[in-house]
């Protein structure tokens, strides 16, 4: 497949050198010239300098083409902007945007974008972890409220991770409240 | 009429002073703490500290029953998400979006912004209503600016000259409304025809303008 990835932090440099291991062809936006230095000199895939949602760029980038676009920078109305353009104006079908903001994100997941909350999804794993429950899945977790929780047995849903006491394990560390 | 604006620059701090000089209830949103400071003293309650691209700073703001939301900070994404926000979560009717690179008119359009305002494509427009570019000059730009009248000089090199209008192919969305032949103003026909020294006054879709251009004036590129 061709790919864009737009950003190139830890996730998104860590994507596009496994989707080039992969066989992929990767295009690879960051605003930063100096955030395409972790790739190593042996990267295979193109760069850019610029802005992701820079209707010119995407193009250059060979937007008109590409099978898909993951928007993963750490700007969350960037990503949105981004991912929205790819839908609409170049009629996209496999786009994902990165979107920290649990609001926000569920905002534009029930308008049909495909956004992944990572502030949900890893909440929610830490959650289950520390009350020993399965794990469910990451449409279950960005579909949490952000001030609900899975798996919580008994009468009410707590409002925080930090409300939460560990399961009786005296020797367990408290959990550190996240914040988003 | 209760209007709320994000972003608390300069264009945000006039709006806000305006808008309240003609009687109406503002509230600006400004995300920086040291900013928004300076605007309470000047402003008062008109002034809410926050994220206006964050849903809860919206509904703080009472964004659902706002008749406009205007987004005049100095990012359009930003300016885009918010105007999004406010219209899908609180159903604001009207929203209106700053931007600062024109090429983002279009997709702002398409993604339900009602309003779009580029002073980087309104100063661009009245530059160019000042300046000729090569023998076609616009007049005035009609419904926010989409569809514009514009003034053609004829010359002997123009490919149209001497040909009737039944003879040229107009560019889709176009029209031409009359021809200047000296003080003579006509409304044209399919059989009047064109001359050099005639002036076309045409009405034409902005993005056709390029199309038109090339119909009517001698290629000068």
């Amino acid at each position: 497949m061709k790919i864009i990835v737009v950003g190139c932090g830890r996730v998104g440099s860590t994507l596009a050198l496994t989707l080039v291991s992969q066989g992929h062809t990767v295009a690879l936006i960051d605003k930063s010239r100096s955030a395409f230095d972790v790739l190593g000199a042996e990267f295979k895939g193109r760069t850019y300098v610029g802005l992701g949602f820079d209707d010119d760029l995407l193009r250059k980038a060979g937007i008109e083409t590409a099978d898909a676009l993951i928007a993963v920078t750490g700007g969350d109305n960037s990503n949105l902007m981004t991912a929205q353009i790819a839908r609409v104006k170049y009629g996209m079908t496999r786009v994902i945007s990165r979107v920290k903001d649990p609001q926000r994100a569920q905002v534009y997941r029930q308008m049909g974008l495909n956004t992944y909350c990572g502030t949900l999804v890893h909440s929610g794993i830490l959650m289950d972890a520390l009350m020993g429950k399965p794990f469910s899945s990451i449409e279950e977790y960005l579909d949490l409220k952000p001030n609900e929780t899975l798996h919580v047995d008994g009468e009410r849903p707590a409002s925080h991770l930090a409300d939460i006491a560990p399961p009786q394990k005296a020797d367990a560390p408290d959990p550190e409240p996240t914040r988003a | 009429m209760y209007v709320v604006l994000v972003g608390g620059g300069k264009v945000g701090y006039y709006l806000t002073r305006t808008l309240q000089s003609e009687g109406h209830e503002v509230l600006l949103i400004e995300e920086r703490n040291d900013r928004a400071s300076r605007l309470t003293e000047d402003l008062g309650d008109a002034v809410l500290i926050g994220d206006g691209c964050n849903p809860n700073t919206l509904e703080e703001a009472g964004v659902s029953r706002a008749e406009v939301v205007a987004a005049v900070t100095g990012h359009d994404e930003d300016n885009l998400i918010v105007c999004q926000v406010a219209k899908e979560k609180f159903g604001v009717l009207r929203t209106i979006a700053r931007i600062n690179n024109p090429k983002n008119k279009d997709i702002f359009r398409r993604l339900g912004i009602d309003s779009v305002v580029s002073s980087t494509e309104i100063i661009y427009h009245m530059i160019e209503q000042q300046i000729p570019t090569g023998d076609i000059i616009p007049l005035a730009a009609l419904r926010r600016g989409d569809i514009e009248i514009i003034e053609a000089d004829l010359t002997k090199s123009s490919p149209v000259a001497g040909k009737t209008l039944a003879d040229i192919h107009l560019p889709a969305d176009s029209i031409i409304i009359s021809v200047l032949r000296g003080d003579d103003v006509r409304l044209p026909s399919g059989d009047t025809t064109l001359l050099p020294g005639d002036t076309v006054i045409a009405l034409v879709k902005q993005d056709q303008e390029t199309a038109f251009r090339h119909v009517f004036a001698e290629t000068w590129d």
